[in-house]
């Protein structure tokens, strides 16, 4: 408890809270730029923090890093563009909504579900932080298999009215991320002489092409109309209403605990706990249906799934000396500069350090909920451009920051290229998202695998060797079997499926 | 007008109605049939041609999960399964399909033509640079879209892409792409 | 075989004496220099960069920038490297695995040494070979008798196939008159999975820069049974040499510095050389590199460069003998 109330002191440190302040501002105004990514905004600020001392100039990281993980959602709510590649999932129903005329509800939901489940996946990861390091460490890579069966269920829940084509879609996604080098045996894959290729191709690139350029050229065909009183406009809509924030508390609660546990995994990063948190929230629903159609509840669980990630992925840093993504691995390379090397000798002779850091990041979460109160008034002006300015200024905007994630070309032209595929998908009703949770989870999809196979010589039994991995793929066969049930309530035999469509 | 729309949308969020969908936004089982046969058709090219240019497997590795092309393959065969699934599905439900009516040749005209400027848009990078190739860009875009006022349209195709050049090289730090031309130019002067 | 460290030695001292250092009188550089990593964020190769670019600023003049491009087992940042303009303004930060290694072991990686410019190195990295701290195995001794005795049945888990890692376990193997097949490979992404790989028991072994390997040593978690260095590492003492324990061709050592693209003006290569040579003497910076377990070490431009040549034609050859071509 002492510990707590001196970490609690140097938390609120003036110097700690201004290095915060600066850090959610310039996190948020990264993070909603299509191509600048968390990791690239920790990385911008960084040297500018070696001069702070040690707690502010966490703060100020801490306080990108916390951003980062809600600021794409702007983005993808208003333009169906995703920020980050965290807020793959607030598109699913985020642009919905806006185009129902409730991108308000829509920003301020996606908000405070942002700052609840963020603060929920800190409290776990704070109480529980020994425990949640020593179970991540029980995850070899055949209980990591295992737990991905499971996440890979999440396909049929968004996969609309056919699971063929859900399932089509999704393999079309992990094929895309088999390119670049093999991670296992390390020679590469369908590169065929572009260096550029031989790091794989990159989510966002795939993501705007996946869901920006269909829209853009969906919504041309309506043009033709100047200026004045034929121009069409995104509407605002009204406000959320707090019955309507508070009615989701299980939503944030099944997402925190989702999101806290892939958090504490090495590398698995937002985007597939957001997909999780929204698979959760749409499995325990009571109107599944709306899902993808603007549902708030589905925006709650994405974006309070992947933001409850922030706290876990500071455990097996804090903890281990492991960094748990990209982000958290500059952050630890800024504390080592700093003379501060996370790992086991911190939390054993500073532990009122990492608890600090804790409440900083509920600080940072804070702070973060009044500057983006101010960021959807900013969005007001958005709406004030008409739509036949707006699109096409989309587009520059969305290839620049796909040129700009790794300064390539090619992954502008994959853009392009995804985005036709996107598009001709999009006529013909194949589902984008299980490409992009295909395509997210590929690369982990076949490492372990892979590894696990290497591991027992080749026999599968080795996914049922440990209680993990017994358990999870049980919940895997559970959840199928469960939303093959739930589909087949919704959408009706496939049959009949395909008519309904036409 | 503003406020019938955003009432519209209460009502649509209130009855859980789909977002309208365009004119071109209308899947058949014909197009499933298309799909499902343009599935097979890749899968079979990949098999025969993509898959043995593009991945290296070394025959001391060959047929086990250490091999590069194991995970690959594994998506392949699956591929086939579902385009397989897809085609016969198709070919029952299109007995019972109702014929509908196809969108008029005007909007897949103006699909095409956005396309079409996208694909220009992105091949002109590479010749002019990014900033001069998103002006352009985005004044024919404009246009396209429906813009006429000569003043708005042009200030916008300017100051947007002019804007975002200097946030991205000044506050982000990005380098961003530099044209051939100048190359060109700096090899001939 | 001798030892490559002597090898470096014996360079590095006839670099300096034919090397003179000459004065700066130039204006580069005008602008901030950006330097190409072609490693994530966050590693170790990232960190040591960092802090490296950190005090180089002071003696440069100018802000570095430092950028990662990363994939393909670095050659996506190499490849990008190689072929900027040769200003001056963007270099990129030199490693064994993307420099040296990875142009060895696969063919198809499009570049060689020959294609780049070393300006100098600054720091050596040990490798260490890690078992549990609650293993069974005490020593090297153990760890060979336990792989012949288990008929592959333990495990070895490490950074990844064509990387210095896998390259030393190969070495120690062979060195111990092992097969590559007497023990399972899992390959693994990077420093912190493959770490957390043997800390949580999915792998008996697991080889790894020291410096990835520090701060779990000083908890006490892992035990390293020996490093690739000639001599004992100043910083942690306890740990035995592969060399004093019988394997001295288990030499390894990664190293870190600064390369360019060919064709880069000779007061370019100059200013860096200078600027390398004051970091290198830098105090400060010389503490924070050994405090991590990493070696203060340094090549000029010419020295760097014959070191490469030569250790890249060892690394080739070692990867035809020990069947390690990945392409």
């Amino acid at each position: 408890m002492e510990v707590l109330i001196e970490s609690f002191w140097i938390a609120a440190q003036g110097s700690a809270v201004m290095g915060a302040l600066f850090g959610v501002v310039f996190g948020l105004f990264i993070a909603v730029t299509p191509g600048l990514t968390g990791v690239m905004a920790v990385a911008i600020i960084l040297p500018f923090t070696f001069a702070l001392d040690a707690i502010t100039s966490m703060a100020v990281l801490l306080g990108v890093y916390v951003s980062a993980y809600y600021g794409g959602a702007v983005t993808a709510i208003m333009i169906a563009t995703p920020g980050t590649p965290n807020a793959a999932a607030t598109v699913l129903d985020g642009y919905p909504l806006c185009r129902q005329g409730l991108a308000r509800k829509a920003l301020q939901m996606s908000l405070f579900a942002s700052v609840t489940g963020g603060i929920l996946g800190v409290f776990v990861a704070m109480s529980i932080f020994p425990l949640v390091a020593q179970l991540a460490l029980r995850f070899g890579p055949p209980e990591m298999f295992a737990l991905l069966v499971f996440s890979i269920t999440v396909i049929a829940g968004v996969s609309g009215a056919s699971l063929i084509k859900g399932f089509l879609a999704a393999t079309m996604g992990f094929l895309l991320s088999t390119i670049g080098q093999d991670p296992i045996f390390g020679s590469s894959r369908f590169v065929f002489g572009i260096s550029d290729l031989m790091g794989g191709l990159h989510i966002l690139p795939i993501l705007i092409g996946l869901f920006t350029i269909p829209e853009l050229i969906v919504r041309s065909v309506a043009g033709g109309r100047s200026g004045g009183a034929g121009a069409t406009y995104i509407e605002m809509g009204p406000a959320l209403r707090f019955k309507e924030y508070i009615g989701q508390w299980r939503t944030y609660l099944r997402s925190a605990a989702a999101g806290s546990l892939l958090g504490a995994l090495p590398g698995i990063g937002g985007s597939p706990a957001a997909f999780l948190g929204y698979f959760l929230a749409q499995r325990f629903s009571k109107r599944p249906e709306l899902f993808g159609r603007g549902s708030i509840e589905g925006l709650a669980g994405a974006e309070a799934g992947n933001s409850s990630v922030a706290g876990a992925a500071m455990v097996p840093m804090m903890s281990l000396g492991i960094p748990g993504g990209a982000t958290t691995a500059v952050i630890m390379g800024a504390l080592i500069i700093h003379g501060l090397t996370p790992g086991p000798t911190l939390f054993a002779t500073r532990p009122e350090f990492v608890y600090s850091t804790f409440l900083v990041l509920i600080m940072c979460m804070l702070i973060m909920l009044f500057i983006g109160l101010g960021m959807i008034r900013v969005a007001n002006l958005i709406v004030r451009i008409p739509t036949q300015i707006l699109f096409p200024a989309v587009l520059i905007f969305a290839t620049y920051g796909a040129y700009a994630i790794r300064n390539s070309l090619v992954d502008v032209i994959a853009m392009v290229l995804v985005g036709v595929l996107g598009t001709l998908m999009r006529l013909q009703a194949i589902p984008a998202a299980p490409l992009a949770i295909a395509f997210i989870l590929g690369p982990f999809f076949e490492q372990n695998l892979r590894r696990s196979l290497l591991m027992s010589g080749g026999s599968i039994d080795i996914f049922v060797r440990s209680w993990f991995g017994v358990a999870f793929l049980c919940l895997a066969l559970v959840s199928a079997v469960a939303t093959a049930f739930a589909h087949r309530r919704l959408h009706g035999s496939s049959r009949t499926a395909v008519t309904a469509n036409g | 007008m503003r406020g019938a729309e955003s009432a519209r949308g209460e009502r649509m969020a209130a009855t859980g109605d789909r977002v309208e969908r365009s004119a071109i936004e209308k899947p058949t089982a014909t197009g499933d049939l298309v799909v499902g046969i343009a599935t097979l058709a890749i899968v079979g090219l990949s098999a025969a041609i993509v898959f043995p240019l593009g991945i290296f497997v070394p025959t001391r590795v060959a047929w086990t999960a250490n091999s590069p092309g194991f995970f690959p393959h594994l998506l392949l065969l699956a591929a086939g399964v579902l385009g397989l699934l897809l085609l016969v599905q198709s070919l029952r439900a299109r007995n019972l399909e109702a014929p509908s009516p196809r969108a008029p040749l005007r909007i897949w005209t103006r699909a095409g033509v956005t396309a079409a400027i996208i694909a220009a848009y992105i091949a002109s990078i590479m010749i002019v640079g990014l900033l001069v190739a998103s002006i352009l860009a985005l004044a024919v875009a404009l246009y396209h879209f429906g813009e006429r006022r000569p003043f708005l349209l042009t200030s916008t195709a300017v100051a947007v892409p002019l804007l975002l050049w200097m946030f991205f090289v000044h506050v982000a730090n990005v380098p961003m792409p530099r044209p051939l031309l100048a190359h060109w130019l700096a090899a001939i002067g | 075989m001798k030892t490559l460290f002597r090898n470096v030695a014996a360079i590095g001292l006839l670099a300096a004496v034919a090397l003179p250092v000459e004065a700066l009188a130039s204006d580069y550089p005008t602008q901030p220099v950006r330097i190409v990593l072609p490693f994530a964020a966050g590693g170790s190769t990232d960190i040591a960069i960092r802090t490296f670019a950190q005090h180089a600023e002071t003696y440069l003049g100018q802000s570095i920038a430092v950028e990662n491009r990363t994939g393909g087992g670095g050659g996506v940042g190499v490849n990008y490297g190689v072929n900027v303009e040769p200003d001056g303004y963007t270099l990129m930060g030199g490693a064994i695995g993307a420099h040296s290694i990875l142009p060895a072991v696969n063919r198809g990686v499009g570049y060689e040494p020959s294609d780049y410019t070393p300006i100098g190195m600054f720091q050596m990295n040990p490798v260490v070979l890690l078992v549990l701290n609650e293993s069974d195995h005490q020593s090297l001794d153990d760890v060979i008798a336990a792989i012949g005795e288990s008929s592959g049945s333990l495990s070895h888990g490490d950074l990844g196939p064509g990387t210095i890692h896998r390259l030393t376990f190969l070495l120690f193997l062979e060195s111990a008159g092992l097969a590559a097949d007497d023990v399972i490979y899992v390959p693994f992404g990077g420093g912190a999975d493959s770490l957390a790989a043997l800390l949580g028991g999915h792998v008996d072994f697991h080889a790894t820069n020291l410096t990835n390997a520090a701060e779990s040593l000083r908890a006490g978690a892992v035990r390293a049974l020996a490093v690739t260095t000639p001599e004992r590492v100043d910083h942690f003492p306890d740990i035995p040499t592969f060399a004093e324990l019988g394997h001295p061709d288990v030499d390894t050592l990664a190293w870190r510095g600064i390369i360019g693209p060919n064709d880069l003006p000779s007061e370019v290569v100059e200013t860096w050389d200078s600027v390398i040579r004051a970091v290198i003497d830098d105090a400060e910076w010389a503490a924070t590199v050994e405090e991590r377990g990493d070696i203060v070490f340094h090549m000029g431009p010419d020295a760097f460069a014959a070191f490469i040549d030569s250790e890249f034609e060892r690394y080739r050859r070692l990867a035809e003998e020990l069947d390690f071509i990945v392409e």
